[in-house]
Formats: structure tokens, C-alpha cells, sequence
């Protein structure tokens, strides 16, 4: 351990606790009552709403359209539309967001709108998983069509699709390459078509053995596609973490995957690709890992997007201890929320429930400068020093420092002896700097109509000068009135 | 229900700053007790004082503050005092060691803030205003009276050993050529600081390493930089310097290499600033030791390397992902 070469920079070891949740199969939620379908579950500007209060949806009908790079969202059951308003959202900060409620029929009937799914080039491919509203599962929600598109003028040489949930207690992902790896490669399939890579390689942490050989069972006819297995070091399915320990290579400052020639994708997300493509099925399920010490039954449930937390802890059986926390992801960069009446989303990969015991201290102890978040950082920055900076409000020099790649993974707040928040100090400064940079634009743009203004005030009075200047001219030539010499203006005088 | 929103991660590793000052002195106690043991009751009664005086003004200091960072719960005031203790000629009076266990804890941590704000090692800060301050008291060298004979021949060779430490017969008389057999040598019982035995510290020293206590750098680099000019030099002129495995075993290079050094923070955090900072520490006792006026120089060396450390930090700053090599 100490002299092996590892794959990736710092990191760390949290107790995985999966074994909690990947011990069963993945349980499918009967329909519920009632459905809420945020039209902002993606990264990007939320999608619009196409249809109605009151109107009758058949399953797999689309009920919002992305637009500017957004994805479509689509009705998981046939019903009715209740409302469209504000509603609790399981997002960071515990905000409200307009959601389409969907009343689903009591007796549901088997129709079905399928997407229509035939293509003939790589641009059509991708524009079924446009009309699917697929977007990354892992954790990014960023619309997968756009990732795509991305791809048409690029030259892709590998694809790397992403089995690491190095997240601990998560397990969905898990339990998805395990029963549905013919899916997953099927998608792989798909995705290879897409982006036109020349091999794939499937990467997975060491701590799902069932789902190692689940996959090199069903890749075992495909010369192209390689599943390796990873190490279990958090974070390893960070996607910079992930190319260079799969490919061996940076992904350079302020450039994208797709510059070096990779595209990644995670597994869940090859696996909707593939019911799209092959089934015409829309995005309007997921499997969500129900976990924590305060859970009765953790598992893993196969629900309708839109489905509401509290309906899926009923499912598990109900909280056997009162949550002292209850977190939207992963613990490590999962966010916490206060109100079970909220619904889980596309990007939602796991509600944890965490009891006392599970949490860290909430007090911190001074700095004793121990190094050890330096030694975790995955991005090489010094958390420490970043961190006193932004204690200081100094944030451009916690920018001189490398703060814009810091990627909030959370290793040096784990690490850290004196419980600090250094993820918290991070988080607030990124937020802070892209507050006032936009401020800053707001500024520039005020300033600069302002000073078109005034140009356009001072030509317009030039013109009206000039013109009035000519009328005198005209008059002159004509001699129908005395020419007065012209006068100087005194502002001229007095400056001189 | 939880009401509270609570910033990510929601997991910890579980390690704390005073778990990790635990460790230090669970660390330490092989190489004290067996000071205590051949040093006996008046060495007991050092530590005794020592370690009262220091906790008493670290509360005293904490109490006039309004906002004390750190606590007396901390441990870090006990790892400071055992480690000014240690280093200390075993029969020092007690009421200069309880005043050097002030100074530690006043001039060494407070007047800066408290824990993790000083820039000066404590421990070697306090032992160097006692070696200017009480010359006589702090070379005084007793030879090692157990107080139980723990097995047969132990004390025909302790007989062997009087008068001056290791490294001072040698500063006085010019000649490295001592009789020295190698067991009583490695196990500390000779004249010497109260906690010196070489073989318990580096029991404590790898341990610390294995637990991740310590950042192995540091201890190896500061042994390299000590030792690699050291052999050299006593290649040159065996006469009148130590053979290397002696310059080990004496003086405090291995507790100021395991123990002192390492202390985190006075050290740089960077790892390749800590292989730098562990150098140019093993360089300056080196230099201190056979060109200095001293016969030791671990305290000063660290002290010097102490004012460098951000300065080394700031140039070993590491890549970061992404950036061009």
C-alpha cells in the first residue's frame, strides 16, 4: 500500500455500508396514488409544461418539452393532471418548485405511447434519447442528448461507462448491473453507435463482485467492450477520478472529457438508454437506494419518477429510529432535506436515513495544520489553506489556489481530525464567486448601455446640429434672410 | 424529523485532534517509563512537577481568554510538557522544569492563539530558553541508578558509563574512539536526556507511522540528512567523529526525528515540503553537532526549521489535476 502505484491522487476509505442495501433484489413499487413531477429535473432551464390542468395523460405521454438544452418529461402512468404548482422539492436548500401533480388512474390499463425509435444516423440515435429526457443518473442530471451532440465534432476514442458508486450505503447501481446487465450492455452498444468510440471500457469497484461478473458474462461476445475492475477508493467514480484511472490521462483545466477523447456514462443511464432505443420506453423510472441506520428494511426500489419519499419509506417498512438526518445522494456530497413529502426526481440515486450514531460530531476542534486533507485531496489543492482564505473573505486568492477544481467530493472534510466544514467553506465560496461574477456582468451590461446611450445622445444631437446647420445654408443660398455669423459656443471658451 | 440543513459530508472518518494527541503519548510512555525507571524518583518528581505546572497555566491561559482555542481536554498540552520532559538531563530540579512546562505552555502556544496557531515547536522553544537560561543544571548527566535490578548484569554495564553523554565526551576530550558495547547503547542506558532509549522511541515512532500518526517523511528524511553526512565524515576521520550507529543512538535524534519534528503544526503539510523540512532539520544537527558550540543541536535545529516551514510550504505547493506537468 505504501509504495504500489495508485491510480488516483489522495482520496479515502469511508465504510462502504452497502451491505445494508444490496442484499436484496430490487423491489417494484406499486403504482401510487399520486405523482409530482418537477419540470426542473435536469441541469440546464426547465422544461415546459404541454399540457393542461385537467387533462386526461396516457402513460409515456410527454407532459413538459425541454427547451435550450433541458429534457423532456414524460407521464409514468396514465391519469389526470391535478395541478401545476409550487411544490417541496428534495433539492439542496429546501426549495419549492413547480411541479406537475399527477392523480394516477385506480385501475391502470396497459397503453402504452411508445417513442418512435428508428434511426438511420448517429444524429437520429441521439435524438431518441433527446425525446426519452434521459439524462446522467449518476448524479450530474445533465441532459445525456446534449453530452452527445457534443460528441458529433469530436473525435471520441474511448468510451467509460461509470459502475464505481463509490458513494458508501448507495447501492442502485449495484443492483441494476447485477439484474439488468443485459440492459446496461445493450446501452453500452448504443452509446458506442452514438458517439462512434472505438472500445468501451466498463469500470467497477472491487466491492460488487456479483456485478463484476454479471457484466463479463454479458460482454463476453463483445470484442469491444472491456470491464475492468477498480479498487475501492473513494472517489474513484468522480469522472476526472475515473478517466485518469482508466485511461491514464488529466483531463486539462478547463477543458471536458470529451477534449481528451473519452465520454462517460454512467451504468443506470446506459441501461434507459437501451429501453429507449429498443423499447421506444421514455425515462420515467429509476432505482432508488433506500439506506441508513434509521431505515426498518433498507433496499433498493424500482419507482416512477415523481414518486414522494414518504411512499418509498412506507415501502422499506417505515423508520425504525427517528432520522437525525436525512440526505438526497450519497453521504459524502448528498445534500439533506427536512420534508419526506417531497418526490424523488430523476438524478436521485438514494434517500439515506442516518441515525445518531452514523453522523459526524458537529463541533470542530482549531486546525493543527495535520496535512491530512492535503494528502485526500483528489485534485492535488491544499483545503486547508483554501479554506482559511475563505474564513478571511479573501476568495480570490482561494481562487489563486485552485478553489474552481475543487470538486466538493468531500475527502478532506471526511479526513479533517478537527471535524472543520471544509466542504461547506468550498461550497459557499464557489456559490459566493458565481454570485458576484454575475453581479459583476449585471454591472458591465448597466455600464455599457449606459454609455451607448450617451453616444447615442451625442450623434443624435450632432446630426440635429448639422442638419439645422444645413437649413441655415439653404436659407443663406436662398437670401432670404441675412446671414449671421456663427456663434461660438461658451462652454468652448471657458475650457480653453 | 431533522429541521436543520446540514452541508455534505455526513460521514467522518471518526479520527480527532485529541484522538491523534492520545496516540502521541500512548507512544511515548515505553521510552518514559523506562526513563522513570533508571533515572528514579527524582526524575518521577520532575515529571510529576512538569506536567502539573504546565496543565495548571494551560487552564489559567484558556481562563483569561474569551474565545480559547483548543481545550485543556485536548491532550496537547500533556504531549508538549512530556516532550520538553524527555529531553531534559533526568534529575533537573523540578521547580526549573516546572517553570520550563510555563514557558512551553505561555510563550510556546498561547501568546500565539493557542493549538495550531504557534509557529515554534513548544517543547524545544521552552528547552532552549532553560539551556541558555540554567547552563550548569541543564548538562548536568547523572548515570542511570535503577531502582530495580530487573536482571543480572545490567548494572556492571551501567558502571561502564559516566560522567558525560555520548556526544559531550566527545565535544569535550576531541576523540570519537569511546568503548561502547552495543546493547546498553541502543536501549538509552547511559547517561543521557530522561527519555532517550532509542529502541522503545522507534517502537513508538513506527507504530505512530503505521497508525498514520505521524507522516513517515518527515522521520526518514531528518535520519537521512543527519546520518548521509554523518557517515561520510566519520569515513573521513573516524578519530574524532562517532560511528553512525552511535550518532543514532544519542543525543535526542531519534525523539526530535519521531516525536518533535513531526509535530504538525510546526511542519509543512505538503509532502514534498516535509521531505525538505526533515533534510534541512537532519542537515542542521548534523552541522550543529560537529561544528557547533553545543554537542546537541536537535532543539535548535527544529527551531530554526520551525521559522522556514511556511516558506517551505509555499514552494513545494503540488500540482494540481489537470494542470500542465
Amino acid at each position: 500500500m505504501l509504495f504500489s502505484k495508485r491510480l488516483i491522487k489522495g482520496g479515502v476509505h469511508p465504510n462502504g455500508q452497502k451491505k445494508l442495501s444490496n442484499n436484496n433484489a430490487i423491489v417494484k413499487l406499486a403504482p401510487p396514488k399520486r405523482l409530482f413531477l418537477s419540470l426542473k429535473q435536469h441541469s440546464g432551464a426547465p422544461a415546459k409544461a404541454v399540457i393542461q390542468v385537467g387533462d386526461k395523460v396516457t402513460a409515456g405521454q410527454m407532459i413538459a418539452t425541454g427547451q435550450g438544452g433541458s429534457a423532456n418529461i414524460h407521464a409514468p402512468y396514465s391519469g389526470t393532471i391535478e395541478s401545476i404548482a409550487e411544490h417541496v422539492a428534495a433539492i439542496p436548500g429546501g426549495g419549492k418548485q413547480t411541479m406537475v401533480q399527477l392523480l394516477c388512474d385506480s385501475e391502470p390499463n396497459n397503453n402504452y405511447i411508445k417513442l418512435h425509435h428508428h434511426y438511420q444516423s448517429r444524429a437520429e440515435l441521439i435524438d431518441i434519447i433527446a425525446d426519452a429526457g434521459i439524462v446522467g443518473m449518476g448524479g450530474a442530471i445533465f441532459p445525456a442528448a446534449t453530452k452527445l451532440r457534443s460528441t458529433l465534432n469530436k473525435e471520441i476514442d474511448t468510451l467509460l461507462i461509470n459502475g464505481c458508486e463509490c458513494e458508501p450505503y448507495l447501492t442502485c447501481d449495484d443492483l441494476v448491473m447485477q439484474e439488468q446487465c443485459v440492459q446496461v450492455v445493450g446501452g453500452v452498444r448504443y452509446l458506442l453507435e452514438a458517439c462512434a468510440a472505438k472500445k468501451a471500457i466498463i469500470g467497477v469497484e472491487d466491492n460488487k463482485p456479483l456485478a463484476l461478473q454479471a457484466l463479463i458474462d454479458a460482454t463476453s461476445e463483445d470484442d469491444n467492450i472491456e470491464v475492468q475492475t477498480l479498487p475501492t477508493h473513494y472517489p474513484m467514480g468522480s469522472a476526472k477520478q475515473f478517466i485518469q484511472a482508466l485511461c491514464k490521462v488529466e483531463v486539462p483545466k478547463g477543458k471536458r472529457s470529451t477534449d481528451v477523447g473519452v465520454f462517460v456514462q454512467n451504468v443506470a443511464t446506459c441501461a434507459a438508454i437501451y429501453n429507449a432505443l429498443r423499447f421506444g420506453n421514455a425515462m420515467t423510472q429509476r432505482v432508488v437506494t433506500l439506506s441508513g441506520g434509521a431505515l426498518e428494511q433498507p433496499m433498493n426500489i424500482e419507482a416512477p419518477i415523481g414518486t414522494l419519499i414518504s411512499e418509498l419509506v412506507a415501502t422499506c417498512g417505515g423508520l425504525k429510529l427517528s432520522a437525525a438526518r436525512i440526505v438526497v445522494g450519497g453521504p459524502m456530497m448528498g445534500h439533506t432535506i427536512t420534508n419526506m413529502h417531497s418526490p424523488i426526481m430523476k438524478g436521485t440515486s438514494g434517500i439515506l436515513f442516518l441515525n445518531e450514531d452514523e453522523l459526524p460530531q458537529t463541533t470542530s476542534s482549531p486546525c493543527v495544520s495535520c496535512g491530512r486533507c492535503v494528502a485526500a485531496c483528489p485534485m492535488g489543492l491544499l483545503p486547508n489553506a483554501m479554506a482559511e482564505l475563505i474564513a478571511n473573505d479573501d476568495l480570490e486568492a482561494a481562487q489563486k489556489q485552485g478553489l474552481n477544481s475543487c470538486l466538493l467530493c468531500g475527502s478532506c472534510a471526511f479526513i479533517c481530525p478537527a471535524s472543520l466544514p471544509l466542504t461547506q467553506y468550498f461550497s459557499y465560496a464557489t456559490t459566493e464567486i458565481g454570485r458576484q461574477k454575475k453581479m459583476q456582468q449585471k454591472a458591465q451590461l448597466a455600464r455599457r448601455l449606459n454609455q451607448q446611450r450617451t453616444r447615442r445622445l451625442e450623434q443624435e444631437a450632432i446630426k440635429k446640429a448639422a442638419e439645422k446647420a444645413a437649413k441655415k445654408a439653404a436659407r443663406a443660398a436662398g437670401g432670404t434672410r441675412p446671414q449671421r455669423s456663427p456663434r461660438v459656443p461658451k462652454t468652448a471658451k471657458q475650457e480653453s | 424529523m431533522p429541521t436543520l440543513l446540514l452541508s455534505a459530508p455526513h460521514v467522518h472518518s471518526g479520527m480527532t485532534v485529541s484522538r491523534l494527541m492520545r496516540q502521541v503519548i500512548l507512544a511515548l510512555l515505553p521510552a518514559l517509563v523506562f526513563g522513570l525507571y533508571l533515572f528514579g524518583e527524582q526524575a518521577l518528581i520532575l515529571v510529576i512537577a512538569s506536567l502539573s505546572s504546565g496543565l495548571i497555566t494551560e487552564w489559567l491561559c484558556q481562563k483569561c481568554q474569551d474565545k480559547p482555542i483548543g481545550n485543556l481536554m485536548d491532550s496537547s498540552a500533556i504531549v508538549t510538557i512530556l516532550l520538553l520532559v524527555m529531553s531534559l538531563p533526568p534529575h533537573f530540579p523540578w521547580y526549573l522544569g516546572a517553570l520550563g512546562a510555563a514557558i512551553a505552555v505561555i510563550f510556546g502556544k498561547q501568546v500565539y492563539g493557542g493549538l495550531g496557531q504557534n509557529l515554534f515547536n513548544p517543547a524545544m522553544l521552552a528547552r532552549v530558553v532553560l539551556l541558555i537560561s540554567f547552563p550548569v543544571e541543564m548538562t548536568d548527566w547523572p548515570s542511570p541508578t535503577p531502582v530495580l535490578p530487573a536482571f543480572s548484569g545490567l548494572n556492571e554495564l551501567i558502571d561502564g558509563f559516566t560522567g558525560a553523554t555520548t556526544l559531550g565526551s566527545v565535544m569535550e576530550t576531541g576523540s570519537a574512539v569511546i568503548d561502547m558495547q552495543l546493547f546498553p547503547l541502543l536501549l538509552g542506558i547511559n547517561p543521557g536526556s530522561l527519555g532517550e532509549s532509542p529502541v522503545l522511541l522507534l517502537i513508538g515512532g513506527i507504530w505512530m507511522a503505521y497508525k498514520g500518526v505521524i507522516d513517515w517523511r518527515i522521520s526518514v528524511a531528518l535520519l537521512v540528512g543527519c546520518l548521509l553526512p554523518s557517515t561520510i565524515a566519520w569515513g573521513l576521520s573516524p578519530e574524532t567523529v562517532l560511528t553512525p550507529i552511535a550518532q543514532l543512538a544519542s543525543g535526542g535524534l531519534l525523539l526530535a526525528a519521531l516525536f518533535i519534528a513531526t509535530d504538525p503544526v510546526t511542519s509543512p503539510t505538503t509532502p514534498k515540503g516535509r521531505i525538505l523540512y526533515g533534510l534541512g532539520c537532519g542537515a542542521l544537527i548534523f552541522l550543529i553537532r560537529i561544528f557547533g558550540a553545543y554537542p546537541e543541536g536537535a532543539a535548535f535545529a527544529i527551531l530554526l526549521m520551525n521559522a522556514v516551514s511556511p516558506l517551505i510550504e509555499s514552494v513545494t505547493k503540488q500540482r494540481t489535476y489537470g494542470e500542465s506537468k
